[in-house]
């Protein structure tokens, strides 16, 4: 396995779904290859950095109108 | 509520859009309170609705030109190694300041991706659904699904190297 081919493996490998068949040349190949081990965590953070924006996302506030345009659209929906 | 807004944010990049899409999905979850099923979270049933009013909205608008993504992923040499080197990325800082400015930085990398590829990764690896609740949600097959978290997730990584990894660039090019 080269690295073109390891890269093709990557959400597989995150997912916990590398075939059998695979995953030992894959992780064969992850040990004697440096920049394969560099970019395997740094895909890893792009996985994992996504939770890091949404949670600093929902610590913003909800403007009153928004609530209060909600509320007038819900009455009219009542009727 | 907040949580939602976030949501219908993310997806359309726009505060009045955004508040649009929350309005509809209030409205609809309303009308259709009929149908909710008691054994969910009725704030996992929001947050659907709300993801899949803010993909109407999104698709309703001018469909702009979309860029391709080909040139954020990684390149290889002809004999299948990595036409560049990494270098290891700093870990991130703990308090709440660095955590602010990592996910604007990290927000604004993903508004960079081409538009088909930034509405995958975000349902995908921000709002958790999964593979065939986005795939129902956009209207793509569950592979097609796939492919496009993989590409887009690459080509992320490639947008960050220039903003956290070390320098202006984290890679360098291998001479052939």
């Amino acid at each position: 396995m080269n690295c073109r081919e390891m890269s093709q493996f990557l959400d597989e490998y995150f997912a916990g779904e590398l075939p059998e068949a695979v995953a030992t040349e894959f992780n064969g190949h992850i040990t004697r290859c440096d920049d394969c081990t560099v970019y395997i965590e740094q895909y890893r953070r792009v996985i994992t950095t996504g939770r890091a924006v949404r949670n600093e996302d929902e610590m913003c506030e909800c403007p009153e109108e928004l609530i209060q345009a909600i509320m007038a659209a819900l009455r009219a929906a009542d009727r | 509520m907040p949580r939602l807004l976030s949501v219908a944010r993310r997806v359309l990049k726009n505060d009045d859009d955004a508040r649009e899409a929350v309005q509809q999905a209030f409205i609809a979850a309303y009308k259709a309170r009929d149908q909710f099923e008691g054994n969910a979270q009725p704030s996992t049933w929001l947050h659907r609705i709300t993801v899949n009013k803010a993909i109407d909205i999104l698709r309703a608008r001018q469909r702009r030109h979309e860029d391709s993504i080909d040139d954020l992923l990684p390149r290889f040499l002809p004999n299948g190694h990595w036409s560049e080197h990494f270098t290891v990325w700093p870990e991130p800082a703990e308090d709440q300041i660095d955590r602010k400015r990592l996910a604007a930085t990290v927000r604004e990398a993903i508004d960079h991706l081409p538009e088909s590829h930034r509405l995958v990764l975000l349902l995908r690896d921000i709002e958790e659904l999964s593979t065939e609740e986005t795939a129902t949600a956009i209207g793509i097959t569950p592979n097609a699904v796939k492919l496009r978290l993989h590409r887009a997730r690459m080509a992320l990584r490639t947008l960050l190297a220039d903003r956290i990894g070390s320098g202006d660039a984290a890679t360098t090019e291998v001479p052939q």
